[in-house]
């Protein structure tokens, strides 16, 4: 019923704007402001404004994120010597690493940072749903990626290539969850591994666990829009296609929640659209406890004592 | 005189009189019949008529205007009539009737020669069939005299002509029905060739007949109820004329005669007989589906046809309310079975409004009725109607168990105010001194709330005897007894000692010895836990028995126990129907262990002064208190209840902790809110958990006496930090520190539970200790004494000494300090005042004791000295039948008048302003009015002497009643019933049930006991406060639906076993979700239950805000299925209707909303703190095996690792604990007390064998394939990553927060075989938020070695080893470990209790 009110006002929109059209660049402020009922192409001429096309221009959008202040080291979460004997051999690294916050060896840039679009833009044709999987790998007793963006309806592949069990445990706030052991100790030609498929936009990245190995931590998110990155090991990003124009980007680390909610962009056509946000130390700073501690951060403090509190 | 002709009157004058006389008695006669006729019934019967015609008539006009649809019909009359009115569609069918029948006449000349062939076959077919009937009876005239010629004997000749005479007959039948039958088949030809033209005209006009079929038939009933006929309208009017209506008019008196529900009338005992419906005509008229054909409401207007516009009715003609419980053959009270007056009394057989005794709400109300009726309050009746506001007493008449009443699966609360009243009783503990006896020997007669037998108090009592002091004193400990004895040798010893005192002194020391060994265990035995002890009881009896017995030999002269004891003894019988309920006050037996003396005062004195929430009543400074006597005696009475519990008090054996503990207040802050306090108690440190069950903490400090303290170091976290708390060794910190650890060693009858938290005790943290640090610290408070005179307490003590001596004798003893009886001999309180020792001490005590009696304060406490002791108050288990006369009001009226409210002010000016108010129609909805007229009801009650009201001012003012009386009373002859902090609304409540209490139970018939265990175990619930933790039933979520936007159940994931999924389906039967409503946007009303998720976003737009929620159970809308394979749902704010909150689970769910506490959602978080709270129980009963449950709840240990504090231990008997196991049961229709496990048999195992046998080597088997299984390990272990199992101990995988599952030996006798497959085949289904995998599903492959890999073979396999783990650890033995322990792990590996 919404649907055929709506399309109805459209039609009457664009036969309006036909007919002032025809009339040879009468400029008017008559304008129609609705709610489109789908996110199909509705091709919309307002006079007097600058032509919108959905599939018109867009930009590319660069940037990077850095961390503003004196790094520290995070200590590992467990050291090789606490893991238990038969998996020792599989949990590979030398110490299962701190990733809460990752930041660049010899630069600045801060690893696994979610930066997206909170919403699909509107009157906006999205391009369709990339069909390669992303994967998403339970490898040496840690999630692989860390931090991973899926689109609603693409497939993700959850593997493991550890010859331990892991279950995959995700916690997602719309979507199902899952807790699912995952294959181990095949070849890795027969070992295809899980596939899921989201079909509900998340606010926010959700974590992933595995409660046999309750330190192994990684974060997906998934939207009904491209539009989304997660920052490589230097820091950088790129999210492709944006329509021009203004956007609010959402910027959320695991540590740090989100580093900004509503970031201004515009975006203009073409590639040359790049942002640098920088993050001081006292987002990262948290603590868990009964009774909330004064947090110093000085470049004599080390992060990891803040982290510490109440444990 | 002579008579003579003349008359003396004047004969034209005589006839005018005569004349006017007999119209002056045809007058009278006439108006006598129609006074008599007009009875307000008949009236209502009018009313109710024309209410009927009205709605009929609605009912056709709506009928007529509403479309077609749906119906089957022909084609083509479907096509005419679908979606129009009826008037339309029969008017467009009449029409086509019409041009059909022109057509036909287009055919006039072929159908003519039809009709008449048709005609002329009748004709035909008629007179062979009136032939073929006399030819019929021919024959049987002749039947029937050649059955007379054989009776007769007449001859062989005659025999033979009738014979052949009847054979004619016959033939001649023959032949005329085969005419018949050829006639028959022409009309049916002839009809079918003229059919054949006709046949469509035909077909409209039956499909015309079946459209005007439902209307036809309304217009009939229409007709009977007012018909449209000059004449049948004058036959019914005439019909209710007086003397016709005689005749079967439809006026009537409606009777319910119930033979079988008595009624006792002054001394009489009748059956009821009910006319209730002559007035109430459509009291039980419901439509399909139990609605009420008239629902109550008030039109707006007067007119009928409005009424039932709006379907509102007034009374008397609307329907009762809840048709599904009340009045319909399917409920429970069907009217023909129960009537009228059993629930609501009045006078069944009142015909009016003023005979049926009718009990007004409220006085305005009242005004109302006289305005209207006439209506005015008849006192010589004894059962007048309850008023609307106490209608609930009168279930109790019936509902002896009363929980049925306030939880019922199907009904929910059917009598609130009356299951509250029950409640507060319960809490406040009103048995204590008021018994009420449900029992008159063993007929129920009423709810029974009385105190169990105070066996505990007895025993150890008992066990205080000095004798064994005595023994307790000596050096060494007492003669252990060469041989422990049966009691029968014991006994058979002693009289042979006392036959033969000649016996050797050894001899009699070992009896001796045994006696005292004997007497004392069985009194430790039973005063641990009397509702086992029957056969302890009974030989400690019989003991004590012995005992005196042995001392009547020559050996000893006295016994060696003393009395006393052997009087408690005596009262350790068995007792039929003993009462249930526990003291409802902490123990005072070890008082000075824990508080001052001063402290003791202050309390009593007034106790809402220190913890405002209390239950305990206050008993001083009231109002029979304010005058010169009662300020000089009141402290004397409460320095003397201090002395006699502080001299009192026995000693207890207090813990502490290790040596140099330092106890932690800050850590002890979270080990409350940890283990479990939070779900009983209060405390102002975590205002969001809200707890009544047990007081609230805050303050405890405050009254906890001889509490230091000291400096210390503790740790916390990394850090070493200076605190200041409280020093362990000090004496108030032990008594805190003991009760934490073991409730029961102060008070074996506490339902305080163990919680076990000594076992979590290691030498740097000593959860108890901390805990105890935490409420200490702050220190007591200051308390001062009431210095107490000897005036003052010589002259209370002569007041009441003046009672038990003589006046000179009382003088003497207050002089000299002696009591003139020796203590032996005395009975009473006095025994205090005999015997040595300080003087003013014992008078002290004297006065404690007298005061304690007096008000009865063992009612609640155990109290030393009064463990026989019996309740003061009088019985209330017929008081709702009290004859008020027996009332003593006294000058509660002038009371009333001049004071009342708690300010002084009068309660007569609040009440007339509220009467005011209720006139001038201040009030916007009735209950609204009901609650604010409450004590204008209660008020006016009072004033008239009624029950009601009496009950009421006792409860609020209980000493009201003294006034001006004190005067003229004694000091101790004063009203002693306290004041307990109630509002009016819970006033009410209890007035509900104790006007119930009657004492006068209907046949036993009409008596509801439940049985099975449901509602003993609902008590219990309630008892041990198991709600407090646990879910027992989860939030019921009610939403408006767009149908198209549900995730229903489409096909299975690939990812999903279908046989698991069936299996789902089977185990949780899908629950019907739809509850057939509609929102009037259209959305389908839905209800589920379910945990919600998350809340809405803030920042979302409104109408983009909603929640999200797991449905814990299937759900079927139509045949539509949202299953636990898809189990989010989300819910839009603005279709959310309700949320139902849980039963019971506050504290858990305290602490899983504590987790969110971010503002933004933690899902993993959540579920953690779900895995560490108390689980829900939710479907329990389909889960555990009853019998473990039940010894789990005798003897609870540790499942789950990850849950942060653990059951702990409760005070329940065994019969309790078989109740409560079994209630989970029955609730999900479970089938208990015992559970098959097939999955042991050897059949079972066997064909599994045989069917999979190929899948492993010849020398394995199916059971060993599925150990092996369980048991892999290594790393490719999977059961092994989180439970003990094949002998091994849990090992850690080195993270802090790891997940550790319940051990697995123990899931053979502990789940049920079908729960534990579904469990494992996906632990989701079952509980959301558990961090158990799913492990097995067709998508993976794991251990391909075992049953080819085949996943849902795996899971069958695991379960199936599960349930034969003993005998399979039995013959495999455990599991040894793949690798050598590596040293490192030797020792670091901590048998991590993960959260501990």
């Amino acid at each position: 019923m919404r649907t055929t009110v709506l399309g109805f006002i459209a039609l009457i929109a664009v036969t309006v704007a036909f007919v002032i059209g025809c009339g040879g660049g009468v400029s008017s402020d008559v304008s129609v402001a609705f709610k489109p009922s789908s996110l199909e192409e509705i091709p919309i001429i307002i006079p007097g404004k600058k032509k919108i096309l959905a599939t018109g221009a867009t930009g590319t959008l660069r940037g990077r994120i850095v961390f503003d202040g004196n790094r520290i080291t995070l200590a590992p979460i467990v050291t090789t010597d606490k893991i238990k004997d038969t998996e020792r051999n599989v949990c590979k690294a030398a110490s299962i690493p701190n990733e809460t916050l990752v930041v660049e060896k010899g630069g600045d840039g801060i690893a696994n940072v979610f930066v997206y679009l909170a919403k699909a833009p509107k009157k906006f044709k999205l391009p369709e749903v990339d069909s390669a999987p992303v994967s998403f790998d339970n490898k040496n007793c840690r999630f692989e990626p860390h931090a991973v963006f899926v689109r609603n309806g693409q497939p993700l592949n959850i593997t493991n290539s550890d010859t331990i069990a892991h279950n995959t445990h995700t916690y997602p706030v719309r979507n199902r969850g899952i807790s699912e052991v995952i294959n181990f100790d095949l070849e890795a030609e027969t070992n295809l591994g899980l596939t899921v498929v989201y079909n509900k936009s998340e606010k926010m990245p959700f974590r992933v666990k595995c409660d046999f190995h309750t330190w192994m931590e990684g974060y997906q998110l998934t939207l009904d829009h491209p539009f989304a990155a997660v920052t490589k090991a230097d820091g950088s990003f790129e999210i492709k296609g944006l329509p021009v124009g203004k956007h609010n980007l959402v910027i959320w680390q695991e540590r740090a929640g989100y580093i900004d909610d509503k970031y201004p962009v515009t975006i203009e056509e073409g590639d040359d659209n790049n942002i640098k946000v920088e993050v001081g130390p006292a987002k990262f700073a948290w603590f868990n406890g009964p009774e909330p501690k004064t947090i110093l951060i000085s470049s004599t403090t080390s992060l990891q004592n803040t982290t510490s509190g109440g444990e | 005189m002579l008579a003579t002709d003349k008359n003396f009157y004047d004969l034209k004058k005589v006839h005018v009189v005569f004349a006017i006389s007999t119209f002056a008695l045809m007058a009278v006669t006439v108006w006598m019949f129609a006074a008599d006729h007009n009875d307000e019934w008949r009236e209502h019967q009018s009313v109710m008529n024309r209410i009927n015609a009205a709605q009929t008539e609605l009912t056709i006009l709506e009928a007529e205007a509403a479309p077609i649809v749906g119906r089957s019909y022909s084609e083509r009359v479907s096509n005419l009539v679908d979606g129009k009115s009826y008037s339309d569609a029969v008017d467009l069918v009449q029409k086509a009737i019409a041009a059909e029948e022109i057509a036909l006449g287009d055919q006039e000349q072929e159908l003519q020669p039809l009709r008449d062939k048709l005609a002329t076959a009748e004709r035909a077919f008629d007179l062979a069939s009136r032939e073929a009937r006399i030819t019929r009876a021919e024959r049987d005239v002749a039947a029937a005299n050649h059955g007379l010629g054989v009776r007769d004997k007449v001859g062989k000749e005659l025999l033979a002509g009738l014979l052949a005479r009847l054979d004619d007959w016959k033939q001649k039948v023959a032949k005329i029905e085969l005419d018949v039958e050829t006639n028959q088949r022409d009309v049916n030809a002839a009809k079918k060739a003229l059919g054949k033209k006709t046949a469509a005209r035909d077909e409209l006009q039956a499909e015309l007949k079946m459209l005007q079929a439902d209307i036809d038939l309304m217009h009939g009933s229409l007709n009977q109820i007012a018909p449209d006929g000059l004449l049948m309208s004058l036959k019914h009017k005439v019909m209710e004329w007086p003397i016709v209506d005689g005749f079967n008019s439809h006026h009537r008196l409606a009777n319910d005669w119930l033979p079988d529900l008595k009624v006792t009338l002054g001394m009489a005992t009748t059956a009821r007989y009910d006319r209730c419906r002559s007035c109430h005509v459509g009291i039980d008229n419901v439509l399909a589906g139990n609605k009420p054909a008239y629902p109550f409401g008030k039109a707006d207007s007067d007119d009928i046809n409005e009424w039932v516009k709006q379907n509102k009715f007034p009374h008397p003609y609307a329907t009762h309310p809840n048709p599904d419980l009340f009045l319909t053959a399917a409920s429970p009270h069907p009217r023909g079975t129960f009537g009228c007056t059993i629930c609501h009394d009045g006078d069944g057989s009142g015909t009016s409004f003023q005979n049926a005794e009718h009990g007004p709400n409220s006085p305005y109300q009242h005004e109302v009725w006289k305005d209207d009726h006439n209506y005015h309050p008849n006192h010589h009746w004894e059962l007048p109607m309850l008023p609307k506001r106490l209608q609930e007493a009168t279930c109790l008449k019936c509902h002896h168990q009363v929980d049925e009443l306030g939880i019922n699966p199907k009904f929910g609360n059917s009598a609130p105010n009356l299951y509250e009243g029950y409640q507060l009783i319960q809490s406040y503990g009103c048995f204590g001194c008021h018994e009420i006896r449900g029992f008159d020997g063993d007929k129920s007669i009423g709810p029974d709330l009385r105190l169990e037998p105070d066996y505990t108090a007895l025993t150890t009592q008992f066990l205080n005897d000095p004798w064994f002091k005595k023994l307790a004193d000596r050096s060494e400990p007492f003669v252990a007894p060469v041989k422990r004895m049966t009691i029968e040798e014991i006994l058979a010893a002693s009289v042979a000692v006392r036959n033969n005192p000649a016996e050797t002194a050894d001899e009699q020391q070992a009896l001796r010895a045994a006696i005292d060994a004997e007497l004392k265990s069985l009194a430790h035995a039973v005063a641990a836990n009397p509702e086992e002890a029957v056969t302890k009881r009974n030989r400690l009896m019989a003991l004590s028995a012995a005992d005196k017995l042995f001392s009547n030999s020559l050996i000893e002269e006295q016994p060696r126990l003393s009395a006393g004891s052997h009087a408690l003894a005596g009262e350790l019988k068995n007792v039929d129907h003993p009462g249930r309920y526990r003291k409802v006050g902490p123990s005072l037996r070890h008082i000075a262990a824990k508080t001052s003396g001063a402290w003791i005062e202050f309390w009593t004195e007034e106790p809402k002064r220190f913890r405002k929430k209390t239950r305990m009543p206050q008993f001083f400074k009231l109002t029979n208190q304010q005058d010169a006597h009662a300020k000089k005696f009141m402290p004397v009475e409460l320095a003397g209840i201090s002395h006699y519990l502080g001299t009192k008090s026995q000693p207890i054996d207090l813990e502490q902790p290790a040596a140099k503990y330092v106890p932690d207040p800050v850590r002890g802050q979270q080990a409350f809110a940890e283990k479990g306090c939070l779900a009983c108690h209060q405390h102002d440190k975590f205002p969001k958990a809200i707890a009544t069950f047990g007081p609230n903490l805050t303050k405890e400090h405050l009254k906890i006496a001889s509490v230091t303290t000291l400096q210390g170091k503790v740790k916390r976290g990394e850090e070493t930090v200076n605190i200041e708390t409280i020093n362990p060794d000090s004496p108030g910190f032990k008594w805190l520190y003991t009760w934490i650890l073991d409730p029961e060693r102060y008070h074996a009858r506490t339902k305080m539970p163990n919680l076990f938290v000594d076992e979590t005790v290691t030498a740097d943290n000593d959860p108890a200790a901390d805990i105890a640090a935490f409420l200490l610290m702050g220190g007591m408070g200051e308390y001062k004494s009431a210095q107490v005179g000897n005036e003052a307490l010589d002259e209370l003590i002569l007041t009441y000494l003046k009672k038990a001596l003589p006046i000179e004798d009382a003088e003497n003893t207050l002089k000299t300090g002696k009591y003139p009886i020796a203590k032996e001999k005395i009975k009473g309180d006095e025994i205090e005042l005999a015997g040595d020792g300080d003087w003013h001490s014992r008078k002290l005590s004297y006065v404690g004791r007298r005061t304690i009696s007096q008000y009865g304060c063992y009612g609640c406490h155990d109290i030393p000295g009064f463990e026989r002791a019996r309740p003061i108050g009088t019985t209330l288990q017929d008081w709702g039948r009290k004859d008020p006369h027996k009332l003593a009001p006294e000058h509660i009226h002038e009371w009333l008048a001049h004071h009342g409210e708690p300010d002084g002010s009068s309660t007569h000016h609040r009440v007339a302003d509220l009467f005011k108010r209720g006139r001038s129609g201040e009030f916007q909805t009735r209950q609204a009015e009901d609650a604010a007229l409450s004590s204008v009801y209660f008020y006016d009650s009072l004033i008239h002497h009624g029950r009601d009201g009496f009950l009421w001012q006792k409860l609020r003012q209980p000493r009201s009643y003294d006034y001006e009386k004190t005067e003229i009373k004694g000091y101790d002859e004063r009203l002693r019933m306290p004041k307990f902090p109630l509002n009016e609304d819970e006033i009410e409540k209890i007035a509900t049930f104790v006007l119930g209490l009657v004492a006068d139970p209907p046949a036993e018939e009409y008596l509801y006991a439940p049985t099975g265990d449901r509602i003993q175990g609902e008590q219990l619930l309630q008892k041990y406060n198991c709600v407090g933790c646990h879910m027992i039933d989860l939030p019921e979520i009610t939403f408006g639906a767009d149908l198209d936007s549900l995730p229903f159940f489409t096909e299975l994931d690939p990812s999903t076993y279908a046989d698991a999924f069936e299996h789902l389906l089977k185990v949780k039967h899908p629950q019907d979700a739809d509850t057939g409503q509609k929102l009037p946007t259209g959305e389908t009303v839905i209800r589920f239950k379910g945990l919600k998720l998350t809340d809405p976003f803030a920042d979302e737009d409104p109408e983009d805000q909603f929640y999200t929620f797991n449905s814990w159970e299937n759900l079927k809308i139509g045949d539509r299925l949202i299953t636990m394979e898809n189990p989010k749902l989300e819910v839009y704010v603005q279709n959310l209707l309700s949320i139902k909150p849980a039963r019971g689970g506050a504290y858990a769910e305290w602490m899983v909303n504590a987790s969110q506490s971010g503002g933004t959602p933690d899902p993993a978080l959540r579920d953690k703190t779900w895995q560490a709270a108390p689980p829900p129980l939710y479907q329990e009963g389909i889960k555990v095996q009853t019998p473990w449950l039940y010894r789990f709840l005798r003897e609870p240990y540790r499942i789950r690792h990850t849950t942060r504090l653990r059951m702990p231990r409760f005070n329940m008997s065994p019969e309790e604990a078989r109740t409560l196991a079994n209630y989970f049961a029955a609730v999900d229709g479970a089938p208990y007390p015992y559970q098959q496990v097939p999955e042991r048999d050897p059949a079972y195992l066997a064909a599994k064998n045989q069917t999979y046998g190929s899948m492993w080597p010849a020398d394995s088997s199916y059971l060993n394939e599925s150990w092996q299984l369980l048991n892999t390990s290594g790393t490719k272990g999977l059961c092994v990553k989180c439970h003990a199992v094949g002998g091994r101990e849990f090992k850690s995988t080195g993270a802090k927060d790891e997940v550790r599952g319940p051990n697995l030996d123990r899931v053979a006798d502990r789940l049920r075989p079908d729960w534990t497959l579904l469990w494992i085949s996906n632990p989701k289904w079952i509980a959301p938020y558990t961090g158990m995998a799913r492990i097995f599903n067709p998508k993976q492959k794991l251990l391909e070695n075992r049953f080819e890999g085949n996943g849902r073979l795996q899971t069958i396999g695991a379960r199936d080893a599960l349930m034969n783990y003993h005998r399979l650890f039995e013959q495999i033995g455990k599991t040894p470990d793949p690798l050598p322990k590596a040293k490192a792990d030797a020792k670091t590996q901590p048998d991590n209790n993960s959260g501990e």
